[in-house]
This record gives C-alpha cells, structure tokens and sequence, in this order.
C-alpha cells in the first residue's frame, strides 16, 4: 500500500513543481484541452446528455453510476453502491456502450466493458452519446458513448478547491483539485477518495416472516489521482499531458439469499496516460496521441474454486497501446474534411487467459455546417488481427425547417470485435467468433430556443438498431461454457427529452423530463430449443423516466431528482426472476456565498426519500433512505 | 407552475409510499400430495431456485409452487427434494439450509440451518436423516423431529449422493476441489463411519440392485486446459459383503465423464448420463459385462430420474441454463411421452 500513496505523492509533486518552474505571468483565460473534434462534430443528429453544472455542483461528489442513472436511455446496474456497476445504453449490453477518455476507449480489452463506480464524475465533464458511432471511435460504440473530457476552460491564475462529503454508512468522499492557467501553461491536479462501510439496512422479504438486516461484506475504499498539464510551444502548437491513477479495493457482497457469510474481494488498479501534440493553422487541425492503459485486477473468493479446483484467485493484467492522429481542414466557408488514423495493440494476461490482438482503423468524412442545415458523412475502415471487417459508414443531416424547429436524422453501421476473453479464455475461449454488427438509425425533431435569460431543449426520437452476430456465452460439452455468436437483435424505442431553465430576477428555474421506451428482443437464435425469440433482453427496461427540477434564489438551491425505471427481465425466456419497476426520489438543499474570494457551498441531501426499496440485480438490494451533507470552498 | 402545484407535487414525492399488506395464511390443501416434484437449480449467483410440481393424471406442470404457496423464494441453488413422513426437504446449497414443507400443500414449516454447502438428502429412518456437505466433507446428521443438526460425520472429498444397505450408509466422495476415489461407509446406528473403500476416480452417484450389488459410477477426472490429461470414467460393481470390485467398466474414451446413475424399481436395469453436462441416456442389465455402445436415448441431458410407478424415464434440457428448461419423459422402452417447462435448470426428480 505504501508505493501506491508514494506514486500518488509523486504524481502530484510532478504537478506542483511543474507549475513552480513556468515563468509565464501573463493572465489568459484560455482552452486547455482539446475536445475530441469526432465528437464535437456528433452534434448533427445524435443527442447528447450533458452534465448540468447545477447538478454537479449539488452533488459533487457523485460517481458516474449515480450521474448516470438519471440519463435518458440507459440503465444502470450495480450490485451495491460502489461495488461494480456498468451501464447499457438504448438496449445494448455493456460491451455494446463504449467509454471515452478525451478520445481513447477505456473498456477493458479483456471483458469489454468499464466499472462506472471506477469513474467518479467530478473529475470530468461528462456527456452521454446516444446511438451508434462506431464509425467514429470504433468496436463498442453501438448503444452509446460516455465522453469523459477535462472542462475546456479554467479561470485564469490559480485556483483550488476543496470538497468533503460525510454521508450515511460511514462514507467519506474528498476531492482536492489545484488548477493554474496562465499564458503559456496550464496544469490542473485533482485528487479524490471515497471509502464508505455501506453497511446499510434493508428489508429483507424473502425470508419468513421478512426482517430487516444490515448489508454485509460491501464496504469499500478507492482514490484517483489526475494530473494533466498543458504547453503552449508556440502560436501553432501545443502539448497536453495527462495521467491519471485509480486504486479500489472492494468487498464484494453475496445475494442475500445465500447465508453463507460473503468473503470475495475484488482489487482495481489503472493506470492511464497521454501525450497530444496539437498543430493549429490557419485552416488546418492536427491533433497527433499515444495513449498507455493498464489495468490490473484481482478477485479473490476462498469459498470458490477455480477450474484447477483451487481456491478461487483470479488475476486479469491487461495492457493497451494507441496512437491516433486525427486532421480537419475547412474547405470553403462550410466545409469541413476530417481524416483520422487508429493503431491499438491490447494483451491480456493472468489466470485463465493470455492473448493479444492489434486494430489498424482509418476514417474520413465530410461535414457541412451552414445556419439552417448541416450535414456529414464518414466511412471507416478497420483491420482487425489483419482482418478487414465491414467497411462503416455514418451519415446525418440537420435541417432547421422552422424557426427554432429542427429535424434531424442519421443512419449508419456499428460493430463490436468480441473481448480478449471471449476470444483467449481457458477453457471455452473461442477465437472463431465474428463481430457484432449491424445497422442503426435516428430520426428526430427538437425546438431549441436559447435566449439570455431563458434556455428550452424538447425533443423527440425514434430509433432503430438490429445486431447480428450477438455474442451469447452458451454450454458445450463436458460442461465447459463458450463464447458463440447465436443471435440476431433488435432493439427499437422512443426517446423524449425536455429542458428548460429560465432566469426570473434573481431567481432560476429549470427542469429537465427524460422518458424512454425501449423494445429489445432477439429475433433469431441458433440455441436449440431457445425461447428467447420475441423476448425482451435481459437487464433492459422497456419503460424509463427520469425528472429533475432546481431552483435557486440567492445562491440557494433546491432540487430534486426523480427515477422511474421500468421492470427488468433477467432470465432469457422472460419467465422469472423479474426485477421489479421501482422509483426512487432524492432532495437537495444547497447554499453558495462567498466570503472575500472564497467561495463555499454548502449541500445537504436526502437520498430515496420515500425509502423504497429496489434492486438492479436480483437478490442485491440498493439502500433506503440515505443523507449526505457536503461542504465545497473553492478559491 | 403555481406554488399550489409545486407543494402537492413536492408533498407527493416525499410522502407517497404504499401501504402494507398484510399476509393472509393460505389453508393447508393436499393438491401436491401425489405428483413428480422437480427441483430447479435457478441462475448460478444472483438467482433463485424454484419447485415444480408434476401432474401424472394431467400431465401438467406447475411451476414456481413453493414460490406460490409462501409469498417467498426458496434461494439460491435447489439441489435436491426428498420427502419423509408428509414433509418434504428442499436442499439449497448456496443458501446453505433446507426448508422442510407440507407435503400436500408445500407450506414452509421449517427451515434448517448450520451447513455450508448441502447437497442431497437421505433418511436413515422416520426421525433421523443424512445430508452430504459438499464443502465441508462431512455429512450432517438431521433430527428430523427438532430439524436440527445434531452432529456432523467427516467423510472424503466432495460426498455426494447417498445408498443404503440395512444399517450402512454409503457415501460417494465425489473429489470436492481435488480427487477423490473412495466410498465411506457409515452406520447410520452408531453415526460412526464404519470403513471405506476405494473404487475409481470421483464417484458420483451409486445404486443398489435386485441382487444386493452395489452400483459406482465415477466420472473420472476432467483436465479442462489440457483434455489429453483426463481419465475416463468408470462403472463399478462392488460386492456388498466384502466391498471388493468384482466388475469394472471403463468408458472407451478419456473425455467420457458419465454422471446420474439410476436404476429401475426391480433393481434390475441401469440408467445414466454419458456426462454429466449434456449427456445421452444409456441403460444396460445388471447382468450385462459390458458398456452399451449406443445410446438408450438420444438427446442433451442434464438431469436423469427414474419413476418407480413405472419405470418412466425422466430427463431435463436446461438449454442456456439461463432459462426455463425442458422436461422430457419416455417410457421404459424409450417412446417419447411429452414433454413440459420446468424451472431454470432442472436438477433433481422427486417421485411421490
């Protein structure tokens, strides 16, 4: 344990004395990251759930799981707070609903998917993507992309912050950020931890008569440490770097229908970092990355046995290389030429695995943007293990018919190449396994209206999504499960999105309502007997809503959140063990004021208010009621 | 919005919550009384198991009764159903307890606890039974009268299931998390292990024949990194007075890892799975000096069960083992009868 606090103090020292040793005095506000240009162009056509920064600042100390789960679309699920959590997105899986940091695809190379309780939400600003964009970042993207970028402003000079929530369940969670942004150099540290006991109580009703017990075996422990760093070399070029240390360790709790008491422990360790070099010109973009991601985990679970019939210790070490250079040029007053190459190489070892794979991607596309229509189009082609697969292409079009009324529609074709595991595996690993693939489309009409004091967003959207070649682990012979590609998919639904914040004196107001409905079955299967045709898929709700309103007064804040999520079948046939629909209510007070330069907020909430009682996954119940009370100074 | 609105919506928020029903007891019924009981494993991890009932008369299924009947779950992993007396045990291993319930009506009367990872149950006679602990090595001594373990027998790796032969209880020792390749035998009298014998690697399931005979399968030993280093299953017949094998029958290939040994009412013809994860049925005399050669019945099997009533072959599909399996039934000759949805991989056939 004591090399990782020295690597955490190292990474910021590295920080402060880089800070010590730039000479530049000057005070510029300026943009000190670069935000990935495939995804900014993604505007035309796709939605994007962005944070509302009174949100983050009402609850600071979220982890994405928590900001996730009142996104339109996607559904959550987690075996307790903190404990391991991924999402899915407009009926895809988890592997299916890519996560991006500042362009690279965090999913594991091993299991395809991230642990969102990994990522905690201030440290980022985080968007949410929906719909397909293979064709611009590649396998995973089909359901969705959650985009984790550095804010693209700081304030000028230094500034620092300070964040301490004490909640219930003996959780503790700090964040302590230092930012310097002059002429030439920017740097920003960021450091945060969050441990809680979550030995929270619950009711348990499934034993006769029900009884209230305590959550055993879910505490946890984990802290980040991000340094990123930005040199101006001169007018036209730039370099950024960025490196950012996580360490878990977590208790991993049974389902409260086995008595036994729970022993696993799963342990995280990443490491990732990132060079950019950026060449601005004229008309002309460069941005030039390589980025290393490492991930070392373990999970240890002495009352189960391994396939050598020893006790349960598994170890997945997984290693990732990419380089990418992407290049825009403006050609005339409304066109834009985007190119971009990929290389990535991951390897994967430890127990039960060892295996490595290389992609070599290349795209390209047009986009046009004038006052009334935009419009783009990009084709991206991938080797994979010097596989050529499917050419993708995307393309969408923005039109505003009436003033203020857009419609808007995309169309294109995603794929997913099968995880290390899937593929390397012992035993079962199948390395003839196909890529996912398929079409996916959106149509959508939205009024948008932005004015100084007022700010409406409504929109609705239709989409399509089918998948072939569904990757479904499956028993063979001997008992030994494998990976096989055994179905056809098709998801299509309805999504609804309004927003609206106004500004009345000193007052402010804003709601947001996301509703969607998503229908997600499987339309073939190669499983002999399978009665999952026609059946909704597992861990998809067909019903979701969410609401959020806030409002402030002199630098007071109320808010509340609102959480429908509809029920979830976990069993392919749709037969049994449904998790039921559930709602949950939190509330929020909060208070800004500043004392000389100092500013402080203070936030008190009250977390599943109605005290209702739900779950994400069968027999892991989430917890009651719950408060937290915050305290943030910022200078 | 009017301040009006904003209260009731606010109030309604954090009040609105349901009220509490309270349970009405259901009156005890006998429809469960004589049927095909089926114990379905449920999902590994965040599942539950669940109980179906067979109707012979009917040749209906209902699924989910214990659910039904008690408003709750039975828990994680059903292993096995048994019935004493007019009670019936469900053996749940990850749950790590047996619930015992009403026969006819299959309402909870009692739940026993104290194992750490039961898998069957055999009753030594009206007040006293044995569960094997597949975990902790031992078999468990169950009064059935305070439904409570009253003392616990160490045996070898892995015991499994259970036969008896007056006062002696023999105990297959399927390897748990290593290799195992002995029978312990135990007076169910003194609870006291009387002896072992050795017989092949891993047995898993024995019976008793007509003659007095004792039947082993053994399913040999799975390598699964490297096949090339397993060793093939065998099936045994071990003389009950002296427990030397006087038949040994080893399957042809090295992978054959054969699981379910059953045996007719007459106690005259064998049954099993050729593996244990999607066997075929084969079935060969006890008089027979060799394996069969080909299969009794063709198809995926999971589980193999024998009715006493007469002779109908019983076997399970559970597909994905994600959901609802299928239940197939032959008779003795292996003409198919039907065929019903039972729960999430169904395991084990109770005949009533």
């Amino acid at each position: 344990m004591k090399k990782e606090y020295l690597h955490t103090a190292l990474l910021v020292l590295l920080g402060v004395f880089t800070l010590q040793a730039q000479q530049d005095s000057a005070h510029i506000l300026r943009e000190v990251t670069v935000v990935d240009s495939r995804f900014r162009a993604l505007q035309i056509g796709q939605f994007q759930y962005k944070t509302d920064s009174i949100k983050l600042l009402i609850s600071p100390a979220a982890s994405m799981a928590e900001w996730l789960q009142n996104a339109s679309s996607v559904h959550v699920r987690q075996y307790a707070p903190g404990s391991a959590a991924s999402f899915s997105t407009r009926g895809a899986t988890s592997a299916q609903s890519a996560v991006l940091w500042s362009g690279f695809v965090l999913n594991s190379a091993a299991t395809g998917v991230s642990d969102l309780s990994l990522l905690p939400a201030n440290l980022f600003a985080p968007t949410l993507l929906l719909g397909g964009s293979a064709t611009f970042f590649g396998s995973g993207a089909i359901g969705g992309v959650l985009n984790l970028a550095e804010d693209n402003q700081q304030k000028k000079g230094w500034h620092g912050s300070f964040g301490q929530q004490v909640a219930s369940f003996k959780t503790f969670k700090t964040s302590l950020a230092a930012t310097y942004s002059g002429l030439k150099f920017c740097s920003k540290t960021t450091f945060t931890s969050d441990k809680s006991a979550n030995n929270f109580a619950y009711t348990n009703l499934y034993t006769l008569p029900a009884t209230t017990e305590k959550r055993q075996h879910a505490a946890y422990k984990q802290f980040h440490v991000n340094q990123f760093v930005d040199f101006k070399l001169n007018k036209w070029q730039k370099v950024e770097a960025e490196v950012w240390y996580n360490k878990a360790e977590r208790q991993t709790p049974n389902s409260i229908l086995v008595n036994k008491p729970a022993v696993a422990l799963l342990n995280d360790t990443y490491l990732r970092s990132r060079l950019n070099w950026l060449f601005t010109k004229e008309k002309t973009k460069i941005n030039v990355a390589y980025a290393f991601l490492y991930e070392w985990q373990t999970y240890q679970d002495s009352t189960q046995t391994n396939m050598y019939r020893e006790e349960l210790f598994d170890t997945n070490i997984t290693a990732s290389h990419v380089f990418q250079a992407n290049q825009q040029t403006q050609i005339g007053q409304y066109l834009q030429w985007q190119n971009g190459l990929q290389v990535r190489l991951d390897k994967v070892s430890g127990s039960n695995r060892s295996g490595s794979q290389n992609t070599i991607s290349a795209q390209s596309g047009l986009f046009f943007a004038k006052k009334w229509l935009s419009a783009q189009a990009v084709l991206r082609a991938e080797l994979w293990n010097e596989k050529l697969l499917p050419l993708s292409p995307f393309a969408s079009l923005r039109a505003e018919f009436l003033k203020n009324v857009f419609a808007s529609i995309y169309g294109g074709y995603n794929y997913r190449i099968p995880s290390l595991n899937d593929r390397f595996w012992v035993p079962g690993g199948n390395l003839n396994l196909e890529p996912e693939s398929g079409w996916n489309g959106e149509v959508a009409v939205f009024y948008n209206q932005k004015t100084v004091s007022k700010n409406v967003l409504i929109r609705l959207a239709a989409y399509k999504n089918t998948m072939q070649n569904y990757i479904q682990w499956v028993p063979g012979a001997a008992g030994i499960w494998a990976p096989h590609n055994v179905k056809v998919v098709s998801i299509s639904g309805i999504d609804f999105n309004a927003n609206v914040a106004q500004t009345i004196k000193k007052w402010f107001f804003s709601g947001e309502l996301n509703a969607s409905f998503n229908d997600a079955f499987v339309q073939e299967s190669s499983v002999p007997g399978d009665q999952s045709q026609g059946q909704q898929l597992i861990y998809q709700p067909k019903y979701k809503a969410t609401f959020g309103a806030t409002a402030g007064y002199f630098g007071w804040f109320c808010h509340t959140d609102y959480l429908y999520t509809g029920s979830v079948t976990t069993s392919y046939d749709g037969s049994t063990q449904d998790l039921e629909a559930f709602t949950v209510v939190d509330v929020s007070v909060s208070k800004s004021f500043h004392l000389k330069k100092t500013l402080l907020n203070f936030i008190f909430a009250v977390n599943n208010v109605a005290n209702q009682g739900y779950q994400t996954i069968p027999f892991f119940p989430m917890p009651g009621r719950n408060f937290s009370l915050t305290l943030k100074i910022s200078i | 919005m009017n301040k009006h609105v904003i209260i009731a919506l606010a109030a309604s928020l954090l009040f609105a919550c349901e009220e509490e029903e309270t349970p009405t007891p259901k009156p005890p019924t006998n429809k469960y009384q004589s049927g095909v009981l089926i114990s379905n494993e449920g999902v590994f991890q965040t599942g539950t198991g669940t109980l179906s009932f067979y109707n012979r008369d009917s040749k209906t299924i209902a699924n989910d009764i214990f659910l039904e009947e008690n408003g709750v779950p039975v828990g994680n992993i059903l292993q096995s159903v048994a019935q004493v007396g007019n009670s019936v045990y469900l053996v749940v291993n990850n749950s790590q307890k047996i619930i015992v319930a009403d026969a006819g009506s299959m309402i909870q009367k009692a739940v026993i606890t104290g194992f750490q990872s039961p898998r069957y149950f055999h009753a030594v006679s009206a007040d006293k039974a044995y569960v094997t602990d597949w975990v902790s090595n031992t078999v468990a001594v169950v009064n059935l009268k305070t439904n409570t373990i009253t003392s616990t027998i160490a045996v070898g790796s892995g015991p499994e299931n259970m036969a008896q032969i007056g006062s002696s209880v023999f105990v297959t020792n399927s390897g748990g998390f290593g290799i195992d390749s002995t029978i312990t035998i135990i007076n169910s009298i003194t609870d006291e292990v009387e002896g072992t014998f050795v017989v092949g690697p891993n047995p898993n399931s024995i019976q008793i024949d007509v003659n007095g005979s004792i039947w082993i399968l053994c399913a040999g030993i799975s390598d699964f990194v490297n096949p090339a280093n397993d060793v093939a299953g065998k099936l045994l017949q071990v003389d009950r007075t002296n427990f030397t094998v006087t038949q040994s029958l080893t399957f042809p290939t090295k992978t054959d890892h054969p699981a379910k040994l059953e045996m007719n009412e007459a106690g005259t013809v064998l049954y099993y799975l050729s593996s244990g994860y999607g066997g075929q049925v084969f079935s060969l005399s006890i008089s027979s000096s060799a394996l069969p050669t080909s299969a009794f019945i063709n198809g995926s099997f999971y589980a193999l069960g024998i009715d006493p009533l007469n002779d109908d072959i019983y076997t399970s599909d559970p597909l994905d083992y994600n959901q609802r399996g299928d239940v197939y039934r032959f008779s003795k000759t292996a003409q198919p009868l039907d065929t019903v949805k039972a729960g999430i991989i169904p395991g084990n056939f109770l005949f009533r």
